[in-house]
């Protein structure tokens, strides 16, 4: 189970970078926190990792409501953002990204992974489990890198926080840390939610 | 029975519901105004208590975080009780109530985990705030929402080493790595040298009353968190790096704001750069730590206080009516908004540290200080805080022209009077503590000697 955890958790952190439609990329997130969860539930008490993915759900579901209710029109991609208001839109700051440029950054950020995995080991985690932990934080911050966007970047910034939950959470497993941390998550999701509904409300207003 | 501090915890976040009903009539901002005053007032006056347990983790409230949390509440009294009558967001009294409550729980934990978690909710829940409704600032809030985020890690990560050092010595080895991993999370949330962006950004982005809000309150519990750290934690004053990294950190800082501020055409932009020079200032007294060191610390965060909300009231007050912040519209404002104005300058004195405004002290002291350790640095720091002064006399040169070209014609506006009478008040009170400094400075030396702070 541990190992299809991991395998699923690498998948969906290669979609979450290479795919440009919001609701696939949230569906991997979805992916991705049942993935998590699997893997704690076989290193933690199950319901610390009931309590994970419940959160994950959570997470996803708030996102879709607020990008479906803020005007993200359903078949628009990432690649070119519109609004189904007044078809305005707004443009990536980064337009260069296409999919042969994510599918190298990819390749990067998996070299890095082995190479943190081996020469950098995380203190007390297993070294599977060690190598999802530094995939999930860096896929997560490489989209960080790649765009400012609410939507866009918001699962990768859930996607970087939840690489170190893992980490984190085979560490200590205390309730109330759990319990925050999971506070932490919905907290930081309406939040994301918050600026996807006000940029989706006003497509052309933004300045970077 | 409730123990007596939880109420500075109770008190905001459970007033935060009925301020959020009725956030859109004045009687909300006043209600938010009178709830902080009552928990300034409760942080000042409660005694000294014994650790209390909450959910199995230790609380404590001692003099510092007594000091602190009475400033920071009594600092953003005056901003909810003026900012209600200026441009906000809607959402700013409740949610300035809450993040006051979860700094509260910050300040008094004695669990690092349990402070860095809930600074981040507090950052997490000023988010819409600091957006302010307005279309073009969602890139500063999510800007100051990603940067306050991936601080947790380090934090968390570095409690972990702190914890499993006190259970077990064998991880004394492990220090070094946890003494990395909070500069790094204390260089994001401080917001100095080289993450200043994330507090200069929201700054420029938000209303000026929130982004002065967030100004105030992250960077002064994170100098609470770290003094509380520096105290408890010999072992991170022992690394040797500490202070160098605190002094380069405010140097550069003080560097920063003084030079940038100076090329910033926007008077909400050149807020945050005023800021980031007091927190330069801030740093560098506590890592010289002379023979006034914790002096100048603790009367500084008063008075960095009392000078970034005037300027954050009197900047919102003077863009009220032309909307844009840029300073080229702001042609012939002065004239029309006076009091707005002498006020801004006031402020802005204040946080240079200018002879007659209330930073003056603590400024001089701690120019002392470092003139003693290097009388270059000195001179540095006098000359960025002259580009503070030189960037908001320009500022005070165009407010003061006539807006339309030779034309003298001052056209009335409707005055703001509750942000003129607060502005009134608090220019009175910086000129006073400029005059007659007594006052801070007793009051900080007295906490010098309840909390001293721990040497390097």
């Amino acid at each position: 189970m541990r190992e299809i955890g991991i395998i699923v958790s690498l998948i969906t952190g290669a979609l979450i970078l290479l795919v440009r439609d919001w609701r696939m990329v949230l569906l991997a997130l979805l992916g991705q926190y049942v993935a998590v969860g699997l893997i704690l539930s076989q290193v933690t008490p199950p319901e610390i990792a009931l309590i994970k993915m419940l959160v994950g759900a959570f997470v996803c579901l708030m996102l879709y409501l607020a990008a479906r209710h803020s005007g993200w029109s359903a078949p628009a991609g990432l690649d070119a953002p519109r609004f189904s208001g007044d078809g305005a839109g707004i443009r990536d700051p980064l337009p260069w990204t296409g999919l042969a440029f994510r599918a190298l950054t990819l390749c990067l950020v998996f070299i890095l992974t082995t190479v943190f995995t081996r020469d950098y080991p995380l203190p007390e985690i297993p070294p599977e489990i060690g190598l999802t932990c530094y995939w999930l934080m860096l896929i997560g911050l490489v989209i960080l890198m790649l765009t400012g966007q609410p939507l866009l970047a918001g699962p990768g910034l859930l996607t970087a926080l939840t690489g170190f939950e893992l980490l984190y959470t085979l560490l200590e497993s205390s309730l109330v840390i759990v319990f925050l941390l999971a506070a932490v998550n919905l907290l930081l999701t309406a939040s994301i939610s918050y600026l996807v509904a006000v940029q989706g409300r006003n497509p052309s207003g933004e300045r970077s | 029975m409730i123990d007596p501090p939880l109420w500075l915890i109770i008190l905001p976040l459970g007033a935060a519901i009925p301020v959020y009903l009725l956030r859109d009539w004045q009687f909300g901002g006043h209600l938010a105004a009178l709830v902080s005053v009552f928990a300034g007032i409760l942080a000042a006056i409660f005694p000294p208590t014994n650790p209390l347990q909450l959910m199995g983790r230790v609380l404590l409230l001692d003099p510092l975080t007594q000091y602190t949390l009475a400033i920071y509440f009594i600092a953003s009294a005056w901003l909810y009780i003026a900012g209600h009558s200026l441009r906000v967001g809607r959402n700013f009294l409740p949610l300035g109530l809450c993040m006051s409550g979860l700094f509260a729980i910050a300040a008094m934990s004695r669990h690092l985990a349990i402070s860095s978690l809930a600074m981040t909710l507090a950052a997490i829940t000023i988010v819409p705030a600091v957006q302010d409704d307005r279309s073009d600032s969602v890139q500063g809030a999510w800007r100051f929402l990603v940067a306050m985020s991936l601080a947790l890690p380090f934090f968390l990560l570095a409690a972990w080493h702190i914890d499993a050092y006190r259970a077990d010595v064998a991880y004394a080895a492990s220090l070094s790595q946890a003494a990395t991993l909070l500069a790094v999370g204390f260089g994001m949330w401080l917001a100095a040298f080289p993450m200043y962006g994330v507090l200069t950004t929201s700054g420029d982005f938000s209303s000026s009353v929130s982004g002065t809000l967030v100004l105030i309150g992250f960077p002064m519990m994170a100098l609470t968190l770290l003094t509380h750290l520096l105290a408890e934690a010999t072992w991170f004053g022992w690394w040797e790096q500490t202070a160098r990294m605190l002094l380069l950190a405010g140097l550069a800082s003080v560097i920063l704001g003084g030079l940038l501020i100076l090329i910033q055409r926007a008077l909400r932009a050149m807020l945050g750069y005023a800021a980031l020079f007091d927190l330069g200032c801030l740093l560098i007294a506590l890592s010289v730590q002379g023979a006034h060191g914790a002096l100048v610390l603790y009367a500084s965060l008063a008075t960095r206080a009392l000078g970034l909300t005037l300027l954050g009231i009197a900047t919102e007050t003077l863009l009220e009516k032309p909307g844009e912040d840029s300073l080229t519209s702001l042609r012939g404002v002065g004239r029309r908004q006076p009091l707005a104005t002498v006020a801004l300058m006031i402020g802005s004195f204040t946080l240079a540290g200018t002879p007659l405004a209330a930073g003056f002290a603590g400024r001089w002291l701690m120019l002392r200080d470092l003139a003693q350790l290097n009388e270059q640095w000195a001179w540095l720091v006098v000359l960025a805080g002259l580009g503070v002064v030189i960037a908001y006399l320009r500022t005070l040169f165009v407010l003061a022209r006539p807006d339309e070209a030779g034309s003298r014609v001052l056209r009335p506006i409707a005055i703001l009077w509750i942000p003129s009478v607060v502005l009134l008040i608090l220019s009175l009170a910086s000129i006073a503590l400029g005059v007659f400094p007594n006052p801070i400075l007793h009051v900080a030396s007295m906490l010098v000697i309840l909390y001293p702070l721990p040497q390097f």
